[in-house]
């Protein structure tokens, strides 16, 4: 359950700010005239009655509905233990681990819809054999972390952990055995010019339990920073919400600058799918962003 | 007409064609339609063009429209979508991603003019909301600003009532550290 609380001091704010840029009746007016005309030059009502203009239409004030603030019972005690992750980085031999698997870029055999298959890089998707591959890993770091285990991130350079600390740890843990785990795969490329070949600017590979969120925090200015959250819909389907930035100098484990990156995405993705995202950033530089999802404990394995 | 429900309006319209029963339509939701793609786009010009196409769409789509759902649900899908649809395309043009926020501690006008901070809060407010990714900003829009219950928003947005409750909480976690210097 998720519990939502008001925040009556910010919320009157924002009302404030709505109420002044709300536009005068006039506009309006002017407005519904130009939408009607734009619905008779579409032809829309060809076969229709002659359209009324909106003064032929008896006034009355539209009237905004007060905001019905709901006091769910919560999941606020899931986010504030999220308020209290840790994220560790793991020695060397974790990230051997990982990184041995991330080598396996190339050999993907995912189950991408044939329409796909055009679009997207083998090296975006995650395989069956990789999947496979993070579950022994999953497997492992529960048996080292147990209940305190959060998420488990892989950047180009780091290998990281997320821990809930003693005291939060809970059944909502990623050694909770009925939760559903989700693989993502976020690869970001770039290019200069659309002349020139893409390259990878940032790649993370997740695991994390659904509806959780996770945050990889920069650890000095020059890092990137990735917050997302994955959420298993009833129907099997899984929605993505997840933010991205890097600065100038912050691509790790890459020795080359990058141009700075700030995106947002939401994708309602099937399990095994990719998505593209292509943006223009600042300077020409062009970038595209693949992003992967699988759920771990319900197909594989 | 004025007390006729909007799915008997939809009716009038499929089966009889009468124009003025979208007009009805629009005048009881053109504000509040608008209202909601100011607040995601932040643009007067842009929001009119958006809302335009929202009810361009909704028009051309309403035979599909199933008289066991709500209009307003339907018609607030449609405009979201559409708003989304704009944010991206807005988005694949050029921006500057250096771009920040204003400090809110610095930008404020030491003058006693009260309207002056008040705009200046305007501004800081806007700023922060546009900040938030375009589906966090979604979810304070219709919950927070216009008055759809978590359920109903979820509804529109296609996406569970949880998934509106996580947006929610972190729209106003966001929203809060930026304007810290006016909440405290």
């Amino acid at each position: 359950m998720n519990e939502n609380l008001p925040d009556d001091r910010l919320d009157n704010m924002l009302r404030d700010w709505a109420e002044e840029r709300t536009v005068s009746s006039e506009h309006l007016d002017n407005l519904q005239d130009r939408i009607v005309e734009a619905i008779g030059d579409e032809n829309l009502s060809s076969d229709r009655t002659v359209a009324t203009s909106r003064r032929q239409v008896a006034t009355s004030a539209v009237s905004r509905p007060e905001p019905p603030y709901t006091r769910r019972p919560i999941s606020l005690r899931r986010v504030s233990l999220v308020s209290r992750l840790v994220g560790v980085t793991l020695l060397a031999l974790l990230a051997f681990i990982w990184s041995a698997q991330l080598a396996d870029y190339g050999h993907s055999t995912g189950q991408l819809a044939d329409d796909e298959r055009a679009e997207i890089p083998d090296y975006a998707r995650l395989s069956e054999s990789q999947l496979r591959e993070r579950m022994i890993v999953l497997s492992e770091m529960k048996g080292v972390f147990g209940k305190q285990l959060h998420w488990l991130a892989e950047t180009d350079s780091r290998f990281e952990v997320g821990l809930r600390d003693g005291s939060s740890a809970s059944d909502e843990s990623l050694s909770s055995g009925d939760a559903l785990e989700i693989a993502v795969r976020v690869i970001v490329e770039e290019r200069s010019s659309s002349r020139d070949e893409w390259r990878r600017a940032w790649s993370v590979d997740v695991i994390s339990q659904s509806e959780e969120v996770v945050e990889l925090a920069a650890k000095d200015a020059d890092q990137s920073t990735m917050t997302m959250w994955a959420y298993v819909l009833p129907d099997g389907m899984v929605a993505i919400d997840s933010e991205l930035s890097f600065s100038e100098n912050g691509n790790p484990g890459t020795t080359e600058k990058a141009a700075p990156f700030r995106a947002a995405f939401s994708n309602v993705q099937k399990d095994r799918q990719s998505s593209e995202e292509l943006l223009n950033g600042a300077n020409g530089v062009e970038y595209r962003v693949f992003q992967t999802v699988a759920i771990l404990n319900k197909k594989v394995g | 007409m004025v007390n006729t429900p909007d799915k008997q309006l939809i009716e009038l319209f499929r089966k009889n064609g009468r124009q003025d029963a979208i007009d009805e339509l629009m005048r009881r939701h053109l504000s509040r339609v608008r209202s909601t793609v100011f607040q995601m786009v932040h643009n007067d010009s842009e929001a009119d063009d958006v809302t335009q196409e929202v009810f361009l769409r909704a028009i051309r789509g309403v035979e599909t429209f199933d008289c066991r759902a709500e209009f307003s649900t339907w018609l607030y899908r449609v405009t979201m979508n559409t708003t989304y649809s704009y944010l991206k395309r807005r988005s694949r043009s050029p921006v500057d991603f250096h771009s920040e926020l204003n400090d809110p501690t610095t930008s404020a006008d030491s003058s006693p003019d009260r309207a002056v901070l008040q705009a200046e809060l305007s501004t800081e407010v806007e700023t922060a909301v546009a900040s938030l990714s375009p589906t966090l900003r979604g979810a304070v829009v219709l919950v927070c600003l216009q008055g759809f219950s978590p359920a109903e928003a979820a509804d529109i947005e296609g996406c569970s009532a949880d998934t509106i409750h996580w947006r929610i909480h972190e729209g106003r976690r966001k929203l809060k550290r930026l304007l810290k210097e006016h909440l405290s």
